[in-house]
């Protein structure tokens, strides 16, 4: 044990004067010869054992007072051996080190770690004598440079009442490091570092070299001290790597949030509660069991309603630290796509119909794209209301009102899918057509014969075909939106398609984009934009007669995604989520630029903006920004588009900790817990047990004295 | 010091009568009246004739005056032989005050003296020592008065109490039908309810009549003490170092217990018992119990 005042310690000593009254009092006895002596006497008989026990009770009480008092106003405080050397070393130049990262937030016995370790710094700075200079160091993800020691304590004690805990790791090595670099701007000889940390093992770095003050006379080591604001390894429950993905096999506008359940913690959980919650209900939970430091995959799949944006989170019952039991998520679910088919070469057996295999690609499954087919003779601009898209499949030619009614419907926004087939005829598509037509087509290049007409023509003589190997795509633009979410497993099977047959464009003059390319070099898909719409062009046939396309694995999310991009839908996905602390580059959307971004809390977050890039925002919250944008008019909103969520970094939320010996070994340092210090968090500091204490003895005399 | 004879209590016990509450015998003296008749040739009063009553007295001048019988009545005098006995053992030297017990016991006992003289009474002086009596005959000459004040006020406490030597003696000495007034603090080693204090209230049916003045002091009755003391006795070698104020409640029970038992004991055997505190006026107690004995109420 060591005091504050140790000179007051010695008033302890006044707790012998009650002794040696008694002792004073037995000398000074007055004599008194009295006539009633035998009632004296017999009042004596009859009390002496009690008055034997109320006077080594009061000789107690009045010892305990006069020895509490003065130990009290000693401030008495209980430390390590290892931890009193080096306060009985006098005075130093200290820099108080707090960390401030996410696991800090851990509350532990109704306080949080951090509030517990500012209470520890608190009390270090008030244990410091005024001749010790003192700098204060919040260490916190992008904290500042230590200030130089000062003998302001007032200022350091401001520094520490404003310190909040971050939300994200901090490399509390380096700041060690600085505050040590911070104490060579003292001239004070002593140099002391106290951290107050919870050991958190993601937040060391201990490679680094130990840390050194530079002094005129070369580097000197300081001595560390480390307060252990969390006395013991905490256990702790998060959620991790949420994605989320369509889910047709659940559902029309299903999807499915796979994320990481995780454990971290000595005993096993069972039947944790998980659960998925959106616009204010909880739509489906689930249950994990995990063994001791384990985690698990986990997946929970739900309906959502179309065409309208969805933010919720995948959660845990909050624990001790509640940022990293909650995913959120922002996910926008396209609206259901009405698509026009204009079959060109119907046919009563279905598989030789030109619309035939389209129309089951882009209704498989929980497609959300209803599609009607109408003969390109029946084909009216009337047809074009309420559509999303068209499908031109093999058409001959379209007549000159229905071409201009597609005109019009792309110019309005609309798509326009062109696919050619035996009965396309260029010069009537390129005459009607124009513009809408990416690249004019020209002749009709045939790489193989198709299996059909192969099979006839073996058993014939005749054999006017041009090649003998058919074609495949070759050159497949990953970028664009139809083919940048196809897995390698679409992809191989995108190659392996067997083209017989395609028209050749002629691409001067065209500002057209090329998505895809065949082997020899052709545009294959071409992607054109008239007004609002888009229109895209695939230069050979979706039905049998002239590729095996329709029957690739790659034929079905290729139609499902070509609808959703020429219905404007395709930009409507979950967005992946910001991690709290790292940047989000907020790009526009549909001529919206973004001006400013709402934290959950409400705080507006600062915006990095140059004028030629995107602005960035560095979120320290989680949860659902909002994000306000101008728009090419001029006018500021609401961009509910560009809300974006951001999760916690899921390296604060394993607490798992450093060995404290191995951490004190590491930068020479001693270690204290708040379990065998006097004063540290809540914990009531030993002086005022004492003041207690004494109170208590004083009534209790006054009480015996009354008796 | 004040002498014994104290002029204000004298001058206030002067206009007081002392009266027997009980005729045992004797004949009348100042204020005592027999109900003992005829030995006298003092005329009293006359007394309508009865049948019963002597004829022997009857009034005959009275009788051709008014043609009625009366008997005549007498008076005569009969003197009381009053003994004052004084406790003298050392218990009664304490003193808080001016006065100890023995002082102020002396000075009571020699008015009472001057006041029976004055009724023409004979009193007599008994002083104790523990075993050791001073005995003086009852007289009731002025001069006799001034001799037993003049033993008195030599007296010094010495010895012990012990009542049951001093019951014994007096059955012995004191004439039959006396009046004892004792004055003593009746602290007998044995405490209150020894043998002593009843073989003392036993003479009451020897046909004595006894009076108990019960001397004490105000240290006694109040315990006041506070420092740190040592209490030693004052009539052998018993001493106690203790706190007084943690034996004060004990103490003052006790003694509220023996001061009760006392009043008790005299009750029973129809003795006077008058308890005086030698912080009073001198004559408070005395007037008390002539009040008493005159069944008037005198407030204290």
């Amino acid at each position: 044990m060591t005091f504050l005042h140790p000179l007051l310690a010695w008033g302890a000593l006044a707790g012998l004067l009650p002794v040696a009254i008694h002792l004073v009092d037995r000398r000074r006895a007055r004599p008194q010869p009295f006539a009633a002596i035998d009632f004296v006497l017999r009042a004596r008989r009859s009390t002496s054992r009690r008055l034997r026990l109320r006077k080594l009770l009061l000789l107690l009480l009045r010892m305990s007072l006069l020895t509490a008092i003065p130990l009290a106003l000693a401030r008495p405080r209980f430390a390590s051996a290892t931890a009193a050397a080096p306060a009985a070393r006098g005075p130093a130049a200290t820099a108080l080190v707090l960390d401030a990262s996410g696991s800090m937030r851990y509350r532990l016995h109704d306080r949080t770690l951090f509030s517990r370790a500012q209470a520890m710094a608190r009390d270090a700075l008030a244990d410091l004598s005024a001749e010790e200079p003192v700098t204060v160091l919040v260490c916190g993800p992008r904290h500042q440079p230590a200030a130089p020691p000062s003998f302001n304590h007032a200022a350091a004690r401001a520094v520490l009442d404003a310190a909040v805990p971050s939300r994200e790791p901090v490399d509390m090595s380096d700041c060690v490091a600085d505050a040590a670099r911070a104490l060579g701007e003292s001239p004070v000889a002593g140099k002391r570092i106290t951290v107050f940390t919870d050991l958190t093992a993601s937040d060391w770095d201990l490679g680094r070299p130990t840390p050194e003050v530079p002094t005129p006379a070369g580097p000197v080591k300081p001595e560390v001290q480390i307060e252990d604001a969390a006395e013991q390894a905490l256990p702790n429950r998060a959620l991790s790597d949420l994605s989320i993905a369509p889910a047709p096999d659940v559902g029309p506008h299903a999807y499915r949030f796979s994320f990481t359940v995780h454990n971290f913690a000595e005993t096993p959980a069972v039947d944790v509660s998980v659960e998925l919650a959106a616009d204010g209900r909880t739509l489906t939970r689930g249950f994990s069991s995990l063994p001791a430091h384990g985690s698990e995959r986990k997946t929970l799949a739900a309906t959502f309603p179309s065409g309208q944006r969805s933010s919720g989170s995948v959660r845990l019952a909050p624990d001790a630290l509640p940022d990293d039991d909650a995913l959120p998520f922002v996910l926008a679910v396209p609206r259901e796509i009405e698509v026009l088919l204009v079959d060109g070469a119907p046919s009563p057996i279905r598989y030789q119909d030109e619309a035939y295999f389209v129309q089951e690609a882009l209704e498989a499954g929980a497609s959300p794209v209803h599609t009607r087919t109408v003969d390109p003779d029946a084909f009216v601009p009337a047809d074009l209301d309420g559509r999303d898209v068209v499908f031109l499949l093999g058409v001959r030619a379209v007549s000159p009102a229905a071409a201009g009614a597609l005109g019009r419907f792309v110019e309005g926004g609309g798509g326009l899918f062109i696919a050619l087939g035996d009965r396309s005829d260029a010069d009537t598509l390129d005459s009607r057509l124009g513009k809408l037509l990416p690249m004019p087509l020209r002749l009709v290049k045939t790489a193989a014969p198709p299996p059909r007409e192969a099979a006839e023509a073996r058993s014939g003589e005749e054999n006017a075909l041009t090649g003998s190997t058919p074609a495949h795509f070759a050159q497949i633009d990953q970028s664009s939106p139809i083919f940048s979410l196809f897995g390698p497993a679409v992809s191989a099977s995108l190659l392996d398609v067997r083209i017989y047959r395609y028209f050749l464009v002629d691409p001067q003059g065209s500002t057209a984009r090329v998505l895809a390319s065949y082997d020899d070099g052709a545009p294959a898909l071409v992607e054109g934009r008239s007004g609002s719409g888009r229109i895209l062009l695939f230069t050979s046939s979706v039905a049998r007669e002239w590729s095996d396309w329709p029957i690739r694995a790659s034929f079905v999310p290729a139609l499902q995604q070509i609808a959703k991009v020429l219905s404007g839908t395709a930009e409507q996905r979950a967005d992946p989520p910001t991690v709290i602390g790292h940047r989000r580059v907020l790009a526009s959307v549909s001529g919206k630029r973004p001006v400013s971004v709402v934290a959950p809390s409400g705080v507006e977050l600062p915006l990095e903006t140059t004028s030629a890039e995107a602005p960035v925002a560095v979120p320290t919250e989680v949860g659902i920004y909002r994000v306000q944008a101008r728009s090419q008019g001029g006018a500021v909103a609401d961009a509910p588009e560009l809300a974006f969520p951001v999760v916690f970094d899921s390296r604060e939320s394993d607490l798992g900790r450093l060995e404290p010996q191995e951490l004190a070994a590491r930068l020479g340092a001693s270690v204290s817990r708040p379990g065998n210090a006097a004063e540290g968090g809540r914990r009531t500091p030993l002086w005022t047990g004492l003041l207690a204490a004494a109170t208590v003895a004083f009534l209790l005399e006054g009480l015996l004295l009354r008796r | 010091m004040p002498s014994v004879l104290d002029p204000e209590a004298l001058a206030r016990i002067a206009n007081l009568h002392l009266r027997a509450r009980t005729v045992v015998e004797g004949v009348l003296s100042g204020l005592h009246k027999s109900p003992h008749r005829g030995q006298s040739v003092e005329f009293a009063e006359h007394k309508e004739y009865s049948p019963g009553d002597d004829v022997r007295h009857i009034d005959w001048k009275a009788l051709g005056k008014f043609d009625k019988y009366y008997i005549k009545r007498f008076e005569h005098e009969t003197n009381l032989r009053a003994y004052l006995v004084v406790d003298a053992s050392a218990s009664m030297g304490f003193a808080s005050g001016p006065l100890s017990k023995l002082a102020y016991a002396s000075t009571v006992a020699a008015s009472l003296a001057v006041l029976l003289s004055r009724q023409q009474d004979a009193v007599g002086l008994c002083v104790a020592h523990g075993e050791r009596l001073e005995f003086v005959p009852p007289r009731s000459s002025p001069a006799h008065v001034s001799a037993i004040a003049e033993l008195l006020s030599g007296e010094k406490p010495d010895g012990g109490t012990d009542l049951g030597s001093l019951a014994r003696a007096l059955a012995e000495k004191a004439p039959r039908r006396a009046l004892l007034l004792v004055f003593s603090d009746l602290f007998e080693n044995g405490g209150v309810g020894s043998e002593g204090l009843r073989q003392l209230l036993q003479l009451r049916s020897l046909k004595d009549e006894i009076a108990v003045f019960q001397v004490l002091d105000p240290a006694e009755l109040d315990f006041p003490f506070e420092d740190p003391t040592l209490f030693l006795s004052m009539e052998d070698d018993r001493r106690l170092e203790t706190h007084p104020l943690q034996l004060r409640d004990g103490y003052l029970e006790a003694f509220g217990r023996f001061l009760e038992d006392t009043r008790r004991l005299c009750r029973e055997r129809d003795v006077d018992y008058e308890l005086l505190r030698t912080d009073e006026p001198l004559d408070r107690g005395i007037v008390r119990f002539l009040a008493r004995r005159e069944g008037q109420t005198v407030a204290p």
